[in-house]
This record gives C-alpha cells, sequence and structure tokens, in this order.
C-alpha cells in the first residue's frame, strides 16, 4: 500500500513539472506581451521595457525557464499582472470559493442521486422509474448556463426570494465582519458566530448549488440504477433475500455496496472536472471563484496566473485522482490481495 | 434499516432546516435611501494614487483630491479650486504657486499643509508609475509656508491643467506616502475627499462612507455610503437594476438601451466625454505609405453611418483629432467625407497598382463597435477594388504586432483620451516621431509637425491662444497626410436608477462624483 502511494505521488510530480512546462512555453509562445496590461491604459515605452525587466521577459526563455522553476519549487509563482499580488495568495483565495461551492454541489447531487437511483433500479420499469431516467437525461442536456438564468429569474426575479449573485449580502458582509480562516463562508461564518452572515451565505449558495449539481446528480441516478439492477440479480443478493432479510437492508446494505465502486470513479471524475469546470456557474452567479479568474488571466494574458491556475486544477485533479484509487483499494478487497 | 441510509436522512432533514431557516430569516429588503450602489465588472487592482492609471479611478475620484478641478462647463475658466484656494504663475511662466486651503485634514487626521503635498507629487513623480510623466515639466517641488505649495518647471508648461488630472495629481497623506504601495494595495486609503475607504472586500466590494470632516460641508439629503458592487456579468447587472438593487450599472449593451429608455424607473444619460476613436494608418507600409492611397481610405469610410447606425448615440462624427468637449477643437478643420467617387479617383491616382490593392486592418475584437465598423470599411472598400483582410485580436496582441514593423498592418483601432486636459495629448501621443514605435502606429515621422506640436505644448502655459494656432496647424498636416481614419468623438453612456439626481459626469474624470448625488423624495 505504502509502496503504491509513494509510487503514485512520485508519478504526480512528474505530471505537475510536465504540465506547467507545457503551460510556460505555451503561455510564452502565444502573441501579446502581458506587461500592457499591467500597466494600464497608456504606459510609456520606458514603462514598457522597465516592466519587461523587472519580469524577465527580456531574457532568453531557456533562461526564463530556469528561473520560474526555481521560483515555482519554492512554491512561488510569481506575482499575477492583473491584480498585483502573488499567484498562490490569489488562487488559494479564489480555490475556496470555489471549493466551497463545488463540495456542496457534490454532496447534494449525491444525496439526491444515490436514493432515487436504488428506487428507480427497485421499481424497474414502473412509473416511477421512467420518471427518473427521464428526468436524468433532461437534466443533462439542459445547458448549464440556462439553468442558471432560469433559476436566477424565477427565484429571484419572480419570488423575489434569493440572491441574484455573490457569495454573501453586501450589507452583512460590512455590518458584521467575520474571519475568513478556511475561506469556507459556511464554516467561518459559524466559527465567529455570525449566525446572519451564515443565513446570508446559505441563501447564496442555493442557486449556484443547485445549478452545478443539477448535471452531475443525473449521472449519479443512472449510474447507481444501472449498477444496481445488475447487483440485484447476482446471486447473493438471492441467498440474503432466501435469509429472510429486511428490503430496504438487501438494497441499501448488500446491493448498494456493489455500486460504490462505479460510484467512485464517478464522483472523482466529477469532482475534478467541477473544480475547473464550474466557470459558466461562476460566471452566471458572480461567485468569486477560480473560474472567473482563469478567464481573466487567460484574456489578459496573464502569464503568472494562467500557470498558477492551471497548476491548481491539475493538481486538484491528480490528488483527487489518488484519492479515488486509494479508496478502491479500501473497498475492494480483491484488489488488496493482488 | 440500513445505517447509511439513516445518515442520509438525517443529513437530509438538517439541511432542508438549515435552509428554510436562512430564507426565513432574509433580512427585508428594504434599501437605505443614503446608500447607493454601483455594479462594476472589475475589482481594484491599484489602491496607491500614484500608481493607479487605469479603472480605479472611479473610485479614487471620491476619496482624494486634486489642487484644481476641471469642470468641462465652465467654458473660457473651466480650472476651479480643489485643494488649492488660488494659484498663479510667474511672468516666465516658470514658476507656479498654489495658496493650500486651510484647514483640510486627511482621513488619517494628518492635516493637508504644502509640506504634505510636496511630499505626494513628489513621491509620485519619483516613483514613475502610472501616469507621471504628465510632470515630466517639474525640475522642483518646494513648500514655501505652511500653505503654499511652489513648483518649478524646467520650460513653460500648464500646471495648473496638469494638476487637475485624475491620474498622478491626487495629494494623499504623508503618513500613507510613506508607508509605501504596500500598505495601499491592502486596500489602504488616505485622501482629503469627500469619502473614506471603510472595506474593501476582493472580488466582492468596496464600500465608501461620507466623511463628516470634509471641507465642503454636506447637506441633510448627501449620500451616506457608496457601494461599489464587483458584478462581471451585464445580465445580471441588468436584473439588479431591474430589481433595484443597484443604482448604476457599468456593462450596457447596446441592443438593451433602448428597452432602459422607455423604461421610467431608469435614466440613460449621454455626455460628452474626452475619448474618441479612430483607425491609425500605416505610413511606412506598402501600400498605405502612398499618400493618395491613405487618402482614399479616408473617403471610403462612411462616417454618417457609423457614427449613427453602429454607434447608435453614443459617438458623433469626429472633427480631427482634438474632440468637440476639449479646449483646442477644430470646429472650421475640413475633414474628407464619404464619397467613394472620389476614393476612386485618388486611387487611380496613387502609385499603387492594382494587384497591390490590398490592406490589413487590426482592431480589438471584443468590440462590436469596432467589428462592424472595419466590416463596413472592408465592404465598401471592396466596391472600389481594394481587398481587407481584418486581423481581430485581444489588445495586447493587436498592438504588439503593431509596434513591430514587420507585424504591423496597414490599419489598427485606437480609442485614446488625454491624461490631462490638454489636445497635445494625442498630438504627441499618437503622431509625434517615436523610434521605436509605441503609440504612434501610423509610424508618423514629419518633423516639421514635431516642430508646431512642441511650440505648441511650451505655449499652452502663458498663452493658450497662440497654443490652439500651432495645434490646428499641426491637425491640417495630418488630415493633409491622411494619417488615419478619424471618425467618432465618443459620448460616455450611464445608466442609473430615476430615483437619483445630481449625477453630473465629467469627462475630465471617469467617475461618479457622488458627494453631488442625491436621492428624488418617494
Amino acid at each position: 500500500m505504502v509502496r503504491i502511494i509513494v509510487q503514485r505521488v512520485l508519478l504526480m510530480g512528474l505530471i505537475l513539472i510536465g504540465v506547467i512546462t507545457v503551460t510556460f512555453f505555451l503561455s510564452r509562445v502565444l502573441p501579446g506581451s502581458p506587461v500592457e496590461m499591467m500597466l494600464g491604459a497608456k504606459p510609456t515605452a520606458e514603462q514598457i521595457a522597465k516592466a519587461e525587466e523587472e519580469l524577465g521577459l527580456n531574457k532568453p526563455l531557456v533562461q526564463q525557464y530556469g528561473i520560474f522553476l526555481k521560483k515555482a519549487a519554492q512554491g512561488n509563482f510569481g506575482d499575477s499582472l492583473i491584480t498585483g499580488r502573488p499567484v498562490t495568495e490569489d488562487v488559494y483565495l479564489r480555490a475556496t470559493a470555489t471549493l466551497e461551492l463545488v463540495t456542496l454541489a457534490l454532496m447534494l447531487a449525491l444525496m439526491v442521486g444515490l436514493p432515487l437511483g436504488v428506487k428507480a433500479a427497485v421499481k424497474k420499469e414502473t412509473l416511477l422509474d421512467h420518471s427518473v431516467r427521464m428526468g436524468s437525461v433532461a437534466a443533462v442536456a439542459i445547458p448549464v448556463f440556462f439553468l442558471g438564468l432560469l433559476l436566477q429569474i424565477f427565484f429571484a426575479g419572480v419570488l423575489n426570494l434569493l440572491p441574484l449573485q455573490g457569495r454573501i449580502d453586501s450589507g452583512v458582509l460590512l455590518d458584521s465582519p467575520f474571519q475568513r480562516v478556511t475561506g469556507f463562508y459556511l464554516i467561518d461564518t459559524l466559527v465567529a458566530g455570525e449566525f446572519g452572515a451564515f443565513a446570508s451565505t446559505v441563501r447564496h449558495l442555493l442557486l449556484p448549488v443547485i445549478t452545478l449539481s443539477l448535471a452531475s446528480t443525473a449521472s449519479i441516478v443512472r449510474i447507481t440504477r444501472s449498477t444496481m439492477i445488475e447487483a440485484m440479480q447476482q446471486d447473493y443478493i438471492q441467498t440474503v433475500r432466501a435469509y429472510g432479510i429486511e428490503q430496504t437492508d438487501i438494497h441499501y446494505r448488500y446491493a448498494l455496496k456493489a455500486t460504490l465502486i462505479p460510484l467512485l470513479t464517478v464522483v472523482g471524475l466529477t469532482y475534478g472536472f467541477m473544480l475547473g469546470g464550474s466557470i459558466i456557474v461562476e460566471y452566471v452567479f458572480d461567485w468569486p471563484g477560480v473560474g472567473g479568474y482563469m478567464v481573466q488571466a487567460l484574456l489578459n494574458n496573464d502569464f503568472p496566473a494562467v500557470i498558477g491556475v492551471t497548476f491548481f486544477v491539475a493538481f486538484a485533479y491528480l490528488s483527487i485522482n489518488l484519492i479515488v484509487d486509494l479508496l478502491y483499494h479500501v473497498l475492494d478487497p480483491r484488489l488488496r490481495k493482488s | 434499516m440500513g445505517r447509511l441510509l439513516k445518515a442520509f436522512w438525517i443529513a437530509g432533514f438538517l439541511a432542508i432546516v438549515i435552509v428554510c431557516l436562512s430564507v426565513a430569516l432574509a433580512p427585508d429588503r428594504v434599501r437605505d435611501p443614503n446608500t447607493v450602489i454601483y455594479a462594476t465588472y472589475g475589482d481594484i487592482k491599484d489602491w496607491d494614487p500614484a500608481v493607479a492609471f487605469s479603472l480605479e479611478v472611479m473610485v479614487l475620484a471620491n476619496i482624494y483630491e486634486p489642487l484644481v478641478y476641471y469642470d468641462h462647463t465652465r467654458k473660457d475658466d473651466p480650472l476651479e479650486p480643489a485643494l488649492a484656494e488660488s494659484w498663479s504663475v510667474s511672468e516666465d511662466g516658470l514658476t507656479w504657486t498654489f495658496k493650500l486651503r486651510e484647514g483640510v485634514y486627511f482621513h488619517d487626521g494628518e492635516p493637508l499643509t504644502a509640506e504634505a503635498a510636496r511630499l505626494s507629487l513628489t513621491r509620485t513623480i519619483e516613483l514613475a508609475k502610472g501616469g507621471f510623466y504628465i510632470w515630466d515639466a517639474v525640475k522642483e517641488i518646494r513648500a514655501i509656508d505652511n500653505l503654499r505649495l511652489e513648483i518649478e518647471t524646467k520650460y513653460p508648461a500648464p500646471i495648473d491643467l496638469i494638476a487637475s488630472s485624475q491620474y498622478a495629481a491626487y495629494i494623499y497623506s504623508p503618513a500613507a506616502a510613506n508607508a509605501g504601495t504596500d500598505w495601499f494595495d491592502e486596500g489602504n486609503a488616505a485622501g482629503t475627499g469627500p469619502y473614506y475607504l471603510r472595506q474593501w472586500d476582493r472580488n466582492q466590494q468596496v464600500v465608501l462612507e461620507r466623511n463628516e470632516e470634509h471641507w465642503a460641508g454636506w447637506s441633510d439629503d448627501s449620500i451616506d455610503r457608496v457601494i461599489y458592487k464587483i458584478v462581471r456579468e451585464s445580465a445580471t447587472q441588468v436584473q439588479l437594476l431591474l430589481a433595484g438593487e443597484t443604482d448604476f450599472i457599468s456593462l450596457i449593451s447596446v441592443d438593451l438601451v433602448s428597452a432602459f429608455e422607455e423604461n421610467p424607473d431608469i435614466t440613460v444619460e449621454y455626455i460628452p466625454s474626452w475619448k474618441n476613436s479612430q483607425f491609425l494608418i500605416n505610413t511606412q507600409q506598402w501600400p498605405t505609405s502612398d499618400v493618395n492611397f491613405r487618402r482614399a481610405l479616408t473617403y471610403a469610410w462612411d462616417y454618417q453611418s457609423v457614427t449613427e447606425n453602429i454607434y447608435a448615440g453614443s459617438a458623433e462624427t469626429a472633427r480631427g483629432i482634438i474632440p468637440a468637449s476639449l479646449w483646442g477643437h477644430d470646429a472650421a478643420l475640413e475633414t474628407p467625407g464619404f464619397d467613394l467617387e472620389k476614393a476612386q479617383q485618388l486611387l487611380d491616382a496613387s502609385g499603387v497598382p492594382q494587384e497591390d490593392r490590398k490592406i490589413s486592418i487590426a482592431y480589438i475584437s471584443s468590440s462590436e463597435a469596432y467589428q462592424n465598423a472595419a466590416e463596413l470599411f472592408q465592404r465598401n472598400l471592396s466596391k472600389i477594388g481594394v481587398e481587407v483582410e481584418l486581423r481581430p485580436g485581444p489588445w495586447g496582441t493587436i498592438w504588439d504586432a503593431a509596434k513591430n514593423p514587420n507585424s504591423a498592418p496597414n490599419a489598427i483601432s485606437m480609442t485614446w483620451w488625454p491624461t490631462y486636459a490638454t489636445p497635445s495629448d494625442w498630438l504627441t501621443g499618437l503622431f509625434q516621431t517615436e523610434e521605436p514605435a509605441n503609440f504612434n502606429l501610423s509610424y508618423y515621422a514629419n518633423p516639421a509637425y514635431d516642430e508646431l506640436v512642441q511650440a505648441g505644448l511650451r505655449l499652452e502655459a502663458m498663452d493658450r491662444a497662440a497654443a490652439i494656432e500651432k495645434y490646428q496647424a499641426a491637425q491640417r498636416m495630418l488630415i493633409k497626410d491622411a494619417v488615419a481614419v478619424f471618425y467618432a468623438d465618443l459620448k460616455e453612456r450611464i445608466v442609473h436608477s430615476a430615483g437619483l439626481s445630481g449625477v453630473n459626469p465629467n469627462p475630465a474624470y471617469n467617475a461618479i462624483f457622488f458627494r453631488e448625488v442625491r436621492r428624488k423624495d418617494g
């Protein structure tokens, strides 16, 4: 087990170096210099030359790469040219916002998707099953931005029940400031004892979380349903049934176990995908997460930020993959033996 | 029952309870009438007034004040006192004396003195960031006594106009100056302005609160608090405005303007700005190196259609490079009009053979107006046998390509505005001989022109009428040499809730001065 972990971590390191190397050279090769955005609207030629020198952009590419790698090894990706702050700080601040959104969306997807999938499998070919399947096809088919807008129009516009955008109310943020310890507002507001701010955070989370979770709920339903149906036909289920064990126990205790492996794969992939792929939801709801940062960095040739954000997404993706692989070993005794 | 299932139910139930409580506990959405909300599309980058050279002036203009304000409504005498009560210039035009207002305090409690102003301006100049170069003429800044500031220049320069700039001319507290850029960039400010910075929550909002001690005083119905809320998506901004959750929006799609204009709850205002748009024509690159060919291009531009249809009310046809709203504009300047026949004649008179009549045009791809204008131009040129290759791209990319003579296009879009209130900004910034090219993307190099502009610059301080004459002559040269298609004086379009009055935009500052804004009753 330890050997596997060490192997995988080393491999991960190699992949990450590869990713930032490719990003580094791609960002340098593409046309357009980054300093123009950094200096404001009308910089003088001297200011541009000075900034290029400060950033080391006038050095040979290989030398630039060496300097970059050395700094990156110390966890320093340089300063963003747009915000003027260390990229690591920027990404951390925004990553927590994205993580909060994505984690909750995935939890919601699991909480809704799992029972629905089980129910649909148990009541195979009934009205319930058909509607669940229809529903999940529809849920996957709706474009995320459209769903987001619909929810905004209905819950914020027509009902005036939920906020349209942002992470927290302006007034709440002003009147009850709280310490950002984890960057997860739900946790930070609770720790600070600011229940008004907590409630405001919940209200702001609802629509983006629902929007983001819908498509993954659907895939969880479908995976759960199909593997459950397969499992229900296995001999061991027949045995359990012959023992006269209660139906719910058969479903949730014995049959559901068989779905965990494929489910884990889906959840792992979805989580990784959502971290980089929540851009649209973040955009529609003005969620100050990594997605918006990435778009801004790309549009403005903000090299350090592009590399930093790519690194973050790659790192998150790989870590989740690693965890999923390790969980396979925990969940499936067959893998442990081999 | 499975334990898993039980845990599921409990967690689900808890979540539902929390959600219901949170929604039920939502405070009533009654807006404080003395708070104004402005939906902005970008966060603040540089809080240091010595560095800020972009969007941030919108906030800084309410926190800081310059020595002098520029008021475009005062036609002949546009400068009015700000932190300086009065000012004068020596007879040789080299020494300016500003008498500062007494009893003014910075937000951190420090008093405004001549020494504080000196420190602030000297730091801005020495830092050499942002728009510091407007102070190029300055030789020395001295505090002669507690309230008198003296600025000595190397050559005569309009220091009064320069001091009214929205870039690099704000006066800040000496304590802030000593604390430096890093201190500012943590979200700190210390100016003398009507509002102080109460909160900056990165990526979310900036909150300004009324500075009770402000020297100009307050009335009961003044705005107490201004919230700049960061809303990056234009549709969301619109929804917030319609729901009354913001008073101003900053991203305005042209398609929505007519709907806004019919909505009684929303006011759309157009005010002249000092921004104008042109396509700079490369005077070195074949075939636009031929002057008759360039002239032909300026006659193939459909000026009226572009301003009326493409800019739809947000621009007027330009007459030369100096916008109509700024001093020095020449209303009598003879400029080319849309005339394809004349363009054809000029083409034929040029030395450019038929097979070489191909040009490339670069413009900022995110701008719908540039795109439509360039496409219209392309169609009109095709009628007279000139083939156009369009090269849209992000500004950083097209600018870089244009600065390199080998990759430069034949024409490039350019929107320009002055760093301080002077017509010379366009004349020097865009067309003065430059090696290598920075903004002179026409690659125009004409010693006679350079001389005229420099002579005008020297006259600006003491004899503005004489300066204007030089500038007019220089402009005629630009038209004769057809260095650009000068086509639009832009107007600022401001969309705000109809319940507000006193929104008096000023082309010299890209900001709303909230001290003057009032909420109408009811």
